[in-house]
């Protein structure tokens, strides 16, 4: 579903990220993770299509995302790290913008659901611009489900969730891949990212270091043990 | 265009009304409409009704016909060099970037959905026929006193803001189909030789000059074969503003709409990839947003590469107020990097004025120390208003600083001293320099040394207790905030009032003088009134900060 190919992006004299080659299938969730600057919202922009690749091929759904963006973009959906919503607009008005440029018909009823799924239905004529953190980002996930896409990119999703809002989120997602979306996220928590993760996909200065299943990863790394935790795992791998 | 952009302006539109009339349901809300509306009213009537008023008797009619050709006469010989130097500062600064700019909100949700750059650039160009229509109709009906008609001046106006939003447009997207380093080249290659025609054209100027005033000169230049090339696009505007009627004006806006129409279908042909370069110019406009929200004007907000690292010894406790006095010291020399950029300049210019009066102050004695004491006046109020300083700066961390172990007047005063202290030392050694220069007025000089800190105290005490009282953001929430005029106008109203009051107050002491009849005993007594009025202004701002409530009355 998700494919990208030798994908290398360079600002200026400075290499954000270096031949870097993975793949999601439907049904797949792989967390994306490394530390700061390692690249991990380089690659989720460039997958989304907002910039663009210095070199190599990133494919949504069987679509190149630079020669075919609008075929790619339609099957995808992108979470910011820190969505900046249109302060003006009503949270129900966010939902039918987006309608609008997805073309989903007949939104409201999925509408309304994804409204009571986020605990949004009482902020459902609220303007943007008086909601928490947390809402904002519940907003800008309920946007993101509208359409059904086949691509999910989540870049750090959950910050400003409260607990129950994790819950729902985790769940969410696990839904959406249980209905055959291809989902990358981005985070820091590593412990979400094995709670919630099929497949793991470690970032080190752009390159990676490691691309595969948890199990995988134990194996890779012959030095942990069978029971081994992903923390344990990406302080190993990233280590020097 | 696509129908959902379609949709999002629409849904935008009906959100700046819904916005505005949320905001008069309230009392205050449609005071501060009605302050907007009296303001723009005082622009604009006086154009609308000195025509009218002009018009009953013959002297009157005579006076408006010779006031309008003189401004014809201008309109022509420098609007074509106005138009020509902001397109050459567009093309080399990052103003021309603002043609692509995209608000985060937009480039979040629009650049990652199924939109082709031709449709965002279109939803861009439509925004911007729709603020041309707007701001080209205010403009309008200021300078419709000097055009045939409303039309004509309408027809000038728009046009005028749709070229040059056009012209920035296709040359920014040029620049960008080049590679971004051929970009910087070919940039650099324009501005070359607009730089060197500019040359041949002013020598000519110049050699016509011969004391005659700044309008031939400019007519000399736009005369000159490099005045025509570069002027050549830009002198059609002008036209339709003097022409003197719709039929006459109709072939230049019609060369003017063939313009704009080419420009556009050019910057749309291209179908360059500016969606990148798009989100670092929404990233950096952003900030800078920010950083005016957070409490500096939008000189202060401009920000110069390095000045960030400036560094400053820590200051003695003080009574508790040395550590807030030094971090809000710290700040302003790393965040006010825009207003010492316009300090150097205003040197440069105190410089040139004081070579130039020599003259003039060796007839009089208190002519030019009167006149840098007004210019500095001057310039304490423009950096009361501009300086991100005090607790409009602290804005969003007033809860910690109510958090901190010391007393509120310990911080108050620490908040109101960094500017204060940090732009009296500034003003001293601009007096300081001019005495030695200018080695007269020894009175005023001295005078004005001792009075720096005080005033530039009241000054900025004001306006931390005003801010307190009515604590604002100093830009705009949104778009739709009308009611934003009307309220800085009524605090700014309200800061000039107190400070003026205090400082008349304190002038009394100079009654002194009818008692004494010396200088410095008058001035002694307008001082300690002057200090005392300052020890009011710190105990009512310590009151003020001790009842802000964080949560009540931070503005959105």
């Amino acid at each position: 579903m998700i494919q990208v190919i030798d994908f290398h992006k360079t600002y200026r004299e400075t290499v954000a990220v270096r031949g870097l080659s993975f793949e999601v299938p439907a049904g797949a969730i792989l967390g994306l993770v490394g530390a700061n600057g390692a690249g991990k919202t380089t690659t989720l922009r460039s997958l989304a299509g907002i910039i663009p690749p210095t070199q190599g091929r990133l494919l949504v759904a069987g679509h190149d995302v630079v020669k075919e963006p609008l075929a790619a973009k339609a099957q995808l959906a992108y979470v910011p790290d820190d969505p900046k919503l249109f302060d003006e607009l009503t949270v129900w008005e966010h939902l039918e913008f987006i309608a609008s440029a997805y073309r989903v018909a007949n939104f409201q009823p999925l509408a309304d659901e994804l409204l009571v799924q986020m605990e949004l239905t009482e902020k459902r004529d609220a303007l943007a611009q008086g909601l928490s953190r947390g809402m904002r980002q519940k907003v800008a996930i309920a946007c993101a489900y509208l359409h059904q896409p086949r691509a999910i990119l989540l870049d750090e999703p959950m910050t400003g969730l409260d607990p129950h809002g994790i819950r729902t989120f985790k769940a969410s997602v696990a839904e959406r891949a249980k209905l055959g979306a291809a989902v990358v996220l981005s985070s820091h928590l590593l412990s979400m990212v094995e709670d919630l993760c099929t497949h793991l996909l470690i970032l080190a200065r752009g390159q990676s270091l490691f691309c595969g299943t948890l199990a995988e990863a134990r194996s890779r790394f012959p030095q942990m043990s069978g029971e081994a935790s992903l923390e344990e795992i990406f302080f190993h791998a990233t280590a020097g | 265009m696509h129908p959902a952009l379609s949709l999002l302006l629409k849904l935008r539109g009906r959100a700046r009304w819904r916005r505005m009339i949320a905001g008069m349901k309230t009392v205050k809300g449609a005071m501060l409409v009605i302050v907007t509306g009296l303001f723009f009213g005082c622009m604009i009537l006086p154009n609308l009704l000195l025509p009218i008023a002009s018009s009953f008797s013959e002297k009157g009619r005579d006076l408006n016909a010779e006031m309008v050709k003189t401004a014809h006469d201008r309109v022509l010989a420098y609007a074509p060099l106005v138009l020509l130097a902001f397109s050459l500062a567009a093309i080399g600064t990052s103003m021309g970037e603002a043609a692509i700019y995209f608000s985060p909100a937009e480039v979040d949700f629009l650049f990652a959905a199924p939109f082709s750059r031709r449709e965002l650039l279109l939803f861009k160009l439509r925004q911007s026929v729709r603020n041309a229509l707007f701001a080209g109709t205010l403009f309008a009906v200021v300078t419709a006193r000097f055009s045939a008609s409303l039309l004509n001046a309408w027809l000038a106006c728009v046009l005028t803001l749709l070229f040059m939003n056009a012209l920035t447009l296709a040359l920014t997207l040029l620049g960008q189909l080049i590679t971004e380093r051929a970009y910087s080249q070919s940039r650099r290659m324009i501005l070359i030789a607009a730089v060197i025609l500019i040359g041949l054209g002013l020598w000519q100027a110049l050699l016509a000059f011969e004391g005659r005033g700044p309008l031939p000169v400019a007519k000399a230049f736009a005369e000159s074969p490099a005045g025509r090339v570069l002027l050549a696009p830009f002198t059609v505007f002008p036209r339709i503003m003097v022409a003197e009627s719709l039929a006459g004006a109709a072939p230049w806006a019609a060369i003017a709409a063939a313009m704009i129409v080419g420009l556009f279908a050019l910057a749309i042909s291209l179908d360059v990839n500016y969606l990148e370069t798009a989100q670092h110019v929404s990233q950096r406009v952003y900030e800078r947003l920010q950083r005016r929200r957070a409490g500096g004007g939008a000189i202060s907000a401009v920000t110069i590469r390095g000045a960030t690292r400036l560094r400053l010894p820590r200051l003695p406790w003080l009574w508790g107020v040395g550590p807030n006095l030094w971090r809000q010291e710290l700040l302003l020399l790393r965040r006010s990097q825009g207003l010492m950029l316009i300090a150097v300049l205003m040197l440069v210019v105190g410089g040139f004025l004081a070579f130039n009066l020599r003259e003039a102050a060796a007839k009089s004695e208190y002519l030019v120390p009167g006149l840098i004491l007004g210019g500095l006046a001057y310039q304490s109020l423009l950096a009361s208003m501009q300086l991100p300083t005090g607790f409009r700066g602290d804005l969003d961390r007033l809860d910690w600083l109510k958090s901190l172990p010391l007393r509120g007047p310990a911080i108050v005063c620490g908040q109101i001293s960094g500017a204060a202290v940090l732009l009296s030392l500034f003003q001293a050694l601009i007096l300081i320099a001019a005495w030695a220069f200018f080695r007269r007025g020894h009175e005023v000089f001295v005078a004005g040394l001792v009075f720096l800190l005080p005033i530039n105290w009241l000054i900025f005490g004001v306006e931390n207790l005003v801010f307190l009282l009515f604590p604002y953001r100093q830009a705009a929430t949104t778009a739709g905030d009308f009611q934003f005029v009307g309220k800085f106008l009524l605090i700014s109203m309200l800061k000039a009032g107190l400070s003026c009051l205090g400082l008349t107050v304190a002038a009394a002491g100079g009654i002194l003088y009818l008692i004494v009849p010396s200088l410095w005993f008058p001035l002694t007594g307008s001082l300690l009134l002057l200090l005392a009025i300052d020890g009011a202004v710190l105990y009512a701002a310590s009151l003020a900060f001790e009842r802000f409530d964080v949560s009540l009355h931070t503005p959105a």
